[in-house]
């Protein structure tokens, strides 16, 4: 290996053609490669971007009170006196947000869009 | 033999001949040529790789930064709105942001709202520590035009925005991001 780097170093015949579009072909190549790399990223960011606006805006939606409802089941669950759970179930109603008592948890399961 | 004495006299000659003046000329404008084409190449693959790098960051000082914020204005107790101060339970005493210089970011400061002065007890923080403040960058905070609305159950709508500036590039905003806030407990508005 090392014999063969020297005697190319000294050879005074020059590089072929094809070896000089076969060394242009792999910088090349490197070059896309690092360029589809850039754009990869760049647009790995646009699409967080993207999404983050896009929760923020439904997240304050949510908070203002002026998001779009959607239809559910929920569960409210409050315990009794002795500690036992009662559950009641509320079928196909408008899910906004609400606060509730510290005895009392909901659960949410999504059925429609 | 004469003949093979000149042609080994010749060979020396051209040997030490050099280069012609052309070709030098010519080698040196296409080294120019490359040289151009990689350092220009290189200032756009810096730039465009900095500014991906500070997009990104940019996103986790937004996200960081509105969680902060998010978690005082949820614990909110006494909004004043002549000051834009507020007591909040996550704190433990009065605070306001504001934002003295493009370094530091957003600072969270102690406030005396008898005196309407900052508190000279109690030390004012960061919003968000130096190892997040990275790449140049520093937080800004401005509240809406109504900061503070009393919703019906008592609670509170907060509203403002949060930017992400760059010191270097003249303050130039590279994320921003209204945001709402509702309290968790009841909000008195003086």
């Amino acid at each position: 290996m090392k014999k063969t780097w020297i005697k190319k170093i000294k050879n005074q015949s020059g590089e072929s053609i094809s070896e000089v579009l076969v060394a242009s072909l792999i910088v090349s190549l490197a070059f896309i490669m690092v360029l589809s790399l850039i754009m990869a990223s760049q647009k790995m960011i646009q699409k967080t971007d993207d999404m983050m606006n896009k929760y923020y805006d439904d997240r304050n939606a949510f908070e203002a009170g002026s998001a779009t409802s959607s239809t559910g089941i929920i569960q409210v669950t409050s315990t009794d006196a002795v500690g036992a759970y009662i559950t009641q179930e509320y079928k196909g109603i408008d899910v906004q947000s609400k606060t509730i008592s510290t005895d009392e948890y909901v659960s949410f399961e999504k059925t429609g869009s | 033999m004469f003949l093979l004495k000149r042609q080994a006299a010749d060979m020396k000659k051209r040997k030490r001949a050099g280069f012609t003046f052309a070709e030098t000329l010519i080698t040196v404008a296409l080294l120019s040529i490359v040289f151009l084409a990689i350092s220009g190449g290189f200032v756009v693959f810096q730039r465009a790789y900095k500014n991906i790098t500070r997009k990104a960051n940019a996103q986790v000082m937004l996200s960081t930064a509105i969680m902060q914020v998010t978690n005082d204005c949820k614990n909110a107790t006494v909004y004043y709105s002549s000051t834009n101060a507020m007591d909040t339970s996550s704190r433990g005493y009065v605070i306001r942001y504001y934002v003295p210089d493009t370094t530091k970011g957003i600072i969270v400061q102690p406030f005396n709202q008898s005196t309407e002065q900052p508190d000279t007890v109690l030390k004012e923080i960061p919003l968000l520590t130096s190892k997040t403040n990275t790449d140049k960058m520093y937080t800004d905070f401005a509240w809406a035009d109504t900061p503070c609305k009393i919703n019906s159950d008592g609670t509170a709508l907060f509203s403002f925005t949060i930017y992400i500036k760059a010191s270097d590039e003249e303050n130039k905003v590279i994320e921003q991001q209204e945001i709402k806030v509702r309290s968790n407990n009841k909000v008195t508005m003086y």
